[in-house]
């Protein structure tokens, strides 16, 4: 079966600009992968190709072994931009029904309540876009994005407008999502999220892969913290395997133990030193 | 097919939700009572009225104010076919709401053709019945009927779809305002053209 989202030597140029240089990227089935980059790295722009919303300037997007932006491949994803608008004036019913029209899904009212079910906004069915609050539109957008039971997931900053709340109902949907066998590209600045998720993570810079792999793959070992009746202690130098020798050392000198933490850099760090603390 | 339908549906649905056939029926029967009240005016002071040489004085007079209600309905569907599709596209897009729908496995062209055909399925039942209404209160008050009665109909509805088209197509490049003043000035530039070619034909 060919990878969901497939990308290699992707060039993207905006006159003297150059917003992607030669990105490789897979996102395969079921996974979960987290885009990461300051402002103006190129995120949205990798996005757009691969939705079909922008044409690379060279190089290949295919989504589920089809050109990205092919009606095949616009057939097999879904896709929430990171600045969306539905009418105000449809509720939310009449426009899952839209897009299930225009997807070409069967899924009926039967797949309309269960996608607002899924996203927490069952009881708004009949309430009109501009009747809801920031956070609802965005969950709608989730909705309207998994309409047709798309095989990838394009999430561009999903959760910018939610509150901590709504935050942990996507983060529980994403997970809801992975066991259904949905891939997904979660492009975000909440790096907490991307941590907390997904199964692997890019970080884009000045339209290049600069970092990727397993969030702990990504992660550095900074030592074992240990709590003792003397306080806090921290081996910058020891790693895991050293800790049941640091706790005897401790015991034989007389002090009580009550915990003990092996220390690895977060994702924050990573990404910090990733971009060398570029913002735009 | 399927998607040209439910965006063409999608297009009309919007235009019912934001109130906009209520304000155009509200200026539409106003701008029908005052020509109503006009006509029979008129009618009612024939007398009054001196028509050239070789024409009777109903005629004329049936003539000259069908002809205005005629300019009147050109203007007002004119109006409505302009603000339906001023900010088709990249009025929506500015607005974001075109991403959510143009990544649907639907073709560019299939959107545009849509919303022309949403617009015009608006736009021609409206010059249409504005025409024959113009019409009937002209026979009613003044006993008069045009020579031609369907056809000049179908081409002031074909005058207002080459407007809407206009539209769609500018808002491809413009947005919504620039658009709107560029294909209002089109429409005067035309108008004008029409009615000087109109006097040079006649002093010949």
């Amino acid at each position: 079966m060919p990878a969901a989202l497939a990308v290699s030597g992707l060039v993207k140029r905006y006159g003297a600009v150059d917003a992607l240089v030669g990105v490789d990227l897979e996102v395969r089935e079921s996974e979960l992968v987290g885009l990461l980059g300051p402002n103006g790295a190129g995120k949205s722009t990798l996005v757009k190709i691969a939705c079909g919303l922008v044409r690379p300037t060279s190089g290949r997007a295919e989504v589920c072994g089809a050109r990205a932006g092919s009606r095949e491949a616009r057939a097999a994803m879904g896709y929430l931009a990171e600045l969306f608008r539905f009418p105000g004036w449809m509720t939310a019913d009449e426009l899952l029904e839209l897009h299930q029209r225009l997807a070409g899904s069967r899924g009926g009212e039967r797949e309309r309540v269960e996608l607002l079910e899924l996203v927490g906004l069952e009881e708004a069915r009949r309430r009109s876009v501009e009747a809801m609050s920031k956070g609802m539109q965005q969950r709608l957008g989730i909705a309207q994005a998994l309409v047709g039971s798309p095989r990838l997931l394009l999430l561009d900053e999903p959760t910018s407008a939610l509150d901590p709340v709504g935050r942990r109902t996507v983060r529980t949907l994403l997970e809801e999502l992975q066991r259904r066998g949905v891939s997904v590209l979660l492009n975000s600045h909440l790096l907490s999220e991307i941590e907390l998720v997904c199964d692997r993570v890019v970080i884009l810079l000045g339209g290049k892969v600069v970092s990727a792999g397993t969030p702990a793959e990504l992660s550095r070992p900074r030592g074992v913290e240990i709590a003792t009746s003397e306080g806090k202690r921290t081996y910058l130098e020891a790693g895991r395997e050293d800790v049941p020798k640091l706790i005897a050392g401790l015991v034989r000198n007389g002090q009580d133990v009550y915990g003990a933490r092996v220390l690895t850099s977060t994702l924050e760090e990573v990404y910090v030193e990733a971009v060398g603390g570029e913002t735009s | 097919m399927t998607a040209v339908l439910t965006i063409a549906g999608y297009g009309l649905r919007e235009a019912l939700r934001r109130k906009v056939f209520v304000v155009v029926c509200v200026l539409s029967v106003a701008f029908l009572v005052l020509y109503w009240l006009g006509t029979r005016y008129a009618f009612h002071h024939i007398a009054g009225v001196v028509p050239p040489a070789g024409v009777d004085a109903q005629t004329f007079a049936g003539a000259f104010l069908f002809g205005m209600a005629m300019f009147g309905t050109l203007f007002l569907g004119v109006v409505l076919a302009i603000f339906l599709t001023l900010g088709t596209v990249r009025g929506d897009a500015e607005r974001n709401l075109l991403q959510p729908l143009v990544v649907r496995p639907i073709g560019r062209a299939t959107l545009l053709v849509a919303r022309f055909l949403g617009a015009a399925a608006v736009c021609v039942p409206y010059v249409l019945i504005l025409y024959f209404a113009g019409m009937l209160l002209t026979r009613l008050e003044g006993s008069w009927w045009p020579d031609r009665i369907v056809t000049p109909g179908l081409e002031l509805a074909a005058g207002v779809l080459v407007v809407a088209a206009l539209s769609l197509l500018g808002s491809v490049f413009l947005s919504s305002i620039a658009n709107g003043i560029a294909v209002f000035m089109v429409f005067g530039a035309g108008l004008v053209a029409g009615l000087l070619g109109n006097i040079g034909h006649v002093l010949n």
